[in-house]
């Protein structure tokens, strides 16, 4: 299986995975998260699993179930670890230990490493069987950089049972007795997403949208929701259309979990209204290979984003060959050297400034998006970060071998 | 070499000792690979001795070395991990480099090379305090800093001490660095692994050198000055011990470390072994 990504992952990762593979071959690696579909958790996993077990690992996947009650209160404790006010009384935290220790009666927990995936499952930790020399690894896939304090600290109790850590950025990390590993997400080259489209299958996308290709096209590809800033956008497009002419499209899927998102995309139509270059595209679930055109359709990606997670959406464009503008917020800075593979703004007008930068020099434009790709192959592929989670269970098996290791 | 397991000692003691010729801990490469210390044993030094022109210089070039003395390449791969621990502030960045592990000293020097792209400095205490602090003076003392150039981890910390304490007894305290622009502190779990690319002469390498990841020419032309010391390299030792060619050493031990990516490595790697082949190929016979 990891065949498939050779002459696409970089040659070093695939080798290295090959060599943990055999290194830890027999053994057993068990995933826990709390849902088996939606959500870029499961994504990866799904396609995570089948590529570990063909390296010789036995690696397996399990969702612990709970009541609305938990769900509720994971959502409260999701919010306050990224910094919301939330208050999650005795009686919740009772009532999350109990679904933990259900889940830790029900599932199979037997495995040489067990990672856990997001706080709805850590607390299994507090009821994991007696197992020696079973490593407990913690993956926290949420930006805690600022968390709800009180809600934190509770966490924290039991989170240095584990033998240690994962973020996504160093700056979600935090001081804890255990390491803490900085592995960031990634995407699939190979998904519906990411994977190479013939000129045939773009050009269809075009159509199904109404498209027209005749001037230089603009997209964002991301759900309506004001941190996406789809206003601003809007703006900045407004004042490039000035100088240059071009087409905007502001392509996403209301936010399900999030009630402003039907307004949003409201006022982004009210705003939008009465120009026939700009396209206001509501997308349905599963429609990951017209997202995969509508980039490649693009000559500039916007990212916009005044607040963001990771913002896996720009490794996407990038790993496109596109010229990416970002937001100079959450992981989007880890994604894009400013004025090397893409760039950073942190205004309307930055945004205008770069995009009139690129549309006036296809060279710029072409030497930008060919330095993108070569920093999502070698920083933000799958392989790159299943590569990762061998490495960590591997440290944290020969942890008082030191901190280099030959193979 | 497959499931053998040989555990190596960490970064910090490794490297710190890594300068003192007498006592190296780190070979270039492990005991059963085909080139390394065991070279001079084998009298390959007694037998380039002999060799007095290019044209047979060229001809054991072309023929090839010996099975044992083959360069074989190897990757290496580093997982970040944190510290927990950032500064906003200068004062707090210089409390923390003094109490940090060398690890983490090792990690934002001589790891900084390992990155891709070249930024504006040279380690990344002097990137902060330019692009975190805006503090330009500081950032270019920090910057001219020779990491490889200190006999341990300890007397490089000392000198970044030195900078920033000088620079704070001249000049006000700078504004902290604005909120998510902090410096974190990190360190490293590094593996490394054979590329799977064995050279026999300078053609193939000149060969492999353009197809080779930017982690292999990281790891034989920095990370091998740690674990060779006095301004080392695996391709210039190589070179000189197996090839025969002093001159071509001379001139890969030549290439300011500081002024280049990793990319502008290879291609002054490529170029300067190109340069020599063609001198050769050019001997009347």
């Amino acid at each position: 299986m990891i065949e498939q990504y050779a002459g696409i992952s970089p040659k070093r990762d695939l080798l290295l995975l090959q060599k943990l593979g055999q290194e830890l071959e027999g053994k057993t690696f068990l995933h826990i998260n709390s849902t088996k579909a939606g959500g870029g958790v499961a994504e990866i996993l799904q396609r995570m699993i089948p590529l570990l077990q063909s390296l010789g690992i036995d690696a397996r996947w399990e969702v612990i179930e709970g009541d609305q009650k938990f769900f509720d209160t994971t959502k409260k404790i999701h919010n306050a670890l990224q910094g919301d006010p939330e208050k999650i009384s005795e009686k919740m935290w009772e009532h999350y230990y109990e679904i933990n220790k259900q889940n830790a009666t029900k599932l199979d927990l037997a495995a040489d490493a067990v990672l856990i995936h997001d706080p709805q499952p850590a607390g299994l930790i507090n009821f994991k069987p007696k197992r020696p020399g079973q490593k407990w690894l913690l993956r926290c896939h949420i930006d805690v950089s600022s968390p709800h304090q009180s809600v934190f600290k509770h966490l924290a109790t039991f989170c240095g049972k584990y033998d240690a850590a994962i973020f996504s950025v160093a700056s979600f990390a935090k001081p804890m007795k255990i390491h803490e590993y900085i592995v960031p997400p990634s995407i699939d080259p190979l998904s519906d997403k990411n994977k190479e489209l013939s000129e045939e299958e773009i050009r269809a996308v075009a159509e199904k949208y109404d498209l027209q290709r005749d001037k230089p096209m603009l997209v964002q590809v991301s759900r309506f929701d004001r941190f996406k800033d789809p206003l601003g956008v809007i703006r900045a497009y407004r004042m490039v259309k000035k100088y240059n002419d071009c087409s905007l499209v502001l392509a996403g899927s209301p936010a399900s979990d999030d009630p402003e998102g039907e307004a949003v995309l409201a006022e982004v139509r009210e705003f939008a209204a009465g120009d026939p270059d700009i396209h206001i595209l509501l997308l349905p679930p599963y429609s990951d290979q017209d997202i995969n055109a509508l980039q490649r359709l693009a000559t500039v990606v916007l990212q916009k984003s005044l607040k963001e997670g990771f913002g896996l959406t720009v490794s996407e464009a990038m790993w496109k060959g596109k010229p990416v503008i970002g937001g100079a917020v959450g992981g989007i800075p880890l994604q894009i050297t400013h004025g090397n593979s893409g760039f950073l703004v942190r205004s309307e007008e930055g945004a205008a400034f770069r995009i009139r930068q690129l549309l006036n020099n296809p060279g710029m434009a072409t030497r930008i998006g060919k330095a993108a790709k070569a920093v999502v192959r070698d920083n933000f592929l799958i392989t790159r970060q299943i590569r990762d989670y061998l490495a960590v269970w591997y440290a944290t098996e020969f942890q008082d071998q030191g901190t280099l290791f030959e193979l | 070499m497959t499931g053998r397991r040989r555990p190596a000692p960490g970064p910090s003691q490794a490297r710190a000792s890594a300068h003192h010729a007498q006592s190296r801990p780190v070979t270039p490469f492990p005991p059963d690979t085909p080139y390394l210390s065991g070279v001079k044993q084998k009298g390959y030094h007694g037998e380039g001795q002999g060799i007095t022109t290019l044209e047979t210089r060229m001809t054991q070039q072309i023929i090839t070395a010996a099975k044992n003395t083959a360069f074989e390449f190897r990757d290496i791969v580093t997982i970040p991990r944190s510290t927990g621990q950032k500064a906003e502030t200068l004062s707090e960045l210089r409390d923390l480099i003094a109490e940090v592990s060398e690890d983490c000293i090792f990690y934002h020097t001589y790891g900084y090379f390992a990155k891709g792209h070249i930024l504006e400095y040279t380690n990344d205490f002097a990137q902060w305090a330019g692009k975190g602090l805006e503090e330009g003076m500081l950032a270019e003392h920090l910057s001219i800093i020779d990491a490889f150039a200190f006999e341990s981890v300890a007397d490089l910390r000392a000198e970044l001490l030195r900078v920033i304490d000088a620079y704070t007894a001249n000049f006000p305290e700078p504004r902290p660095a604005m909120p998510g622009n902090q410096f974190y502190f990190k360190e490293a779990v590094t593996y490394v692994f054979p590329a799977g690319f064995r050279v026999m002469n300078l053609a193939e390498l000149l060969m492999a050198l353009k197809f080779v990841d930017m982690s292999s020419i990281y790891y034989h032309f920095y990370e091998a000055r740690v674990r060779l010391g006095a301004g080392e390299d695996d391709f210039s030792k190589w070179v000189e011990e197996v090839v025969g060619g002093p001159e071509i050493a001379a001139r890969i031990r030549a290439i300011d470390i500081f002024m280049h990516n990793l990319e502008g490595i290879r291609e002054l790697l490529i170029r300067i072994i190109e340069e020599e082949l063609t001198k050769m190929m050019e001997v009347l016979g």
